[in-house]
């Protein structure tokens, strides 16, 4: 169990550092895919949900605290939802047919981008089809065809 | 019954893990804005600097390839254009301009270097390679050549983060260098910044100068902020409202000011 933490948290720093080092390279229209949101819901896909929501809070917190967020707080309650929520797939996956459990995932990203949007945004007089349309969507779809194409590449969990 | 009670929290336990990490979150998300929070997080950001080395180092590195590369067509292109001269060119007006904003200003500057912009498309924050051992607290100033850029919120003993003006939390009170009103800014995501509730009879015209005013205890007056683009004087109203464009790109941005003493 020991050994799995140290290899979780191991890859958690990966992909904070790998956020820093290739999200501005990757960055297209001001949109950049979120790495450490990816890591989350593979975490949770192959541990499950105690294992997903710890580590969606544990990572948030730390993407906030050290300046890699909005609020303090912000990136731990959206990535311990998508956790929460990712972890569901543990065992259940091939009860989906492919197609289906890649929407299920972008519903998870969407889900975890909407709250991140709304709640850096509350104070701010603007629509919320532009937020949806001009970030929420568009990152969305950024980091699902990320998450979708590593997925499909390790295999990680057959169908 | 406490047995039972007791089966019915194994049976739930993941939903109340759930929720309790959700009230956590929300309680931290509640206490953002207290100082000891924000002392906590520069204390642990400067534990975990070590995550922006590979891109400060990749930086560096590609740098020296750029330079180079120049080199070599300047070779080759026999001093039809000397590239490495150009870019010590840039960098010489760059610190010149630099040098001027230290000696024109009464404020004690301390230089420092952006070492990370947030992740989010937003950039709401960034890093810098100072902290409070070389005197910097939280609600300074930090501003560019260019303009005013935000204000220290967590300082650490070798990182500080900044809330950039681009941030939807970030309010500035500002005046119309040739008018004289004041008001208050704020900014908008897609980079607008608008000051609402100008009375109509103010003459604002685009091109106008917006400064910082003075009525803040974190910036000090006539900074730079940006410049009037666009003012919306509707009919029968008794306000105007006013756009304005920040000179400073937060892109782009690497070099910047903290006023240590005002």
């Amino acid at each position: 169990m020991m050994k799995k933490i140290l290899i979780v948290a191991g890859f958690g720093l990966l992909s904070i550092v790998l956020q820093v080092v290739f999200g501005p390279w990757l960055t297209v229209g001001g949109i950049k895919p979120d790495f450490v949101l990816i890591l989350v819901l593979f975490v949770a896909i192959l541990n499950g949900r105690v294992l997903g929501q710890l580590f969606g809070f544990g990572i948030g917190l730390l993407v906030d605290i050290i300046g890699m967020g909005s609020f303090l707080g912000l990136s731990a309650l959206s990535k311990t939802v998508a956790g929460f929520l990712a972890g569901y797939f543990k065992n259940r996956r091939n009860r989906f047919n492919r197609l289906m459990y890649y929407a299920l995932s972008l519903l998870i990203i969407l889900i975890q981008f909407t709250i991140v949007y709304l709640i850096n945004f509350k104070s701010v007089e603007i629509s919320t089809q532009y937020l949806f349309l001009r970030y929420i969507l568009p990152e969305t779809i950024y980091t699902g065809l990320i998450f979708i194409l590593l997925d499909y590449i390790f295999a990680f969990e057959s169908f | 019954m406490w047995k039972k009670i007791i089966f019915i929290l194994l049976d739930f336990y993941e939903y109340l893990l759930f929720i309790f990490l959700i009230i956590i979150s929300l309680l931290i998300l509640f206490v953002n804005e207290v100082p000891q929070t924000r002392a906590l997080q520069g204390e642990i950001t400067d534990v975990f600097t070590f995550v922006h080395y590979p891109r400060i180092w990749i930086d560096q590195l590609s740098g020296l390839i750029e330079e180079n590369e120049n080199l070599r067509r300047e070779n080759l292109q026999l001093r039809l254009q000397n590239v490495e001269f150009k870019e010590a060119l840039i960098e010489n007006q760059r610190l010149k301009a630099m040098l001027n904003m230290l000696d024109s200003t009464k404020y004690d500057l301390l230089p420092a270097k952006v070492i990370n912009k947030g992740t989010t498309p937003i950039v709401n924050s960034i890093l810098l390679n100072v902290g409070s051992r070389q005197g910097v607290k939280p609600n300074m100033a930090v501003l560019s050549t260019r303009g005013i850029v935000g204000k220290t919120i967590a300082v650490g003993d070798r990182t500080t983060q900044v809330q950039l003006f681009l941030d939807a939390n970030f309010r500035l009170s500002v005046k119309f260098q040739n008018s004289r009103v004041a008001g208050i800014m704020k900014w908008y995501p897609d980079g607008r910044a608008e000051v609402k509730e100008i009375p109509i009879t103010v003459t604002i015209d685009p091109g106008e100068l917006v400064v910082t005013s003075g009525y803040s205890k974190i910036y000090p007056p006539n900074i730079v902020v940006g410049e009037v683009i666009e003012v919306n004087r509707p009919v029968n109203e008794l306000f105007q409202s006013v756009i304005v464009h920040s000179r400073v790109d937060t892109d782009t941005i690497e070099e910047v000011f903290i006023i240590l003493n005002y």
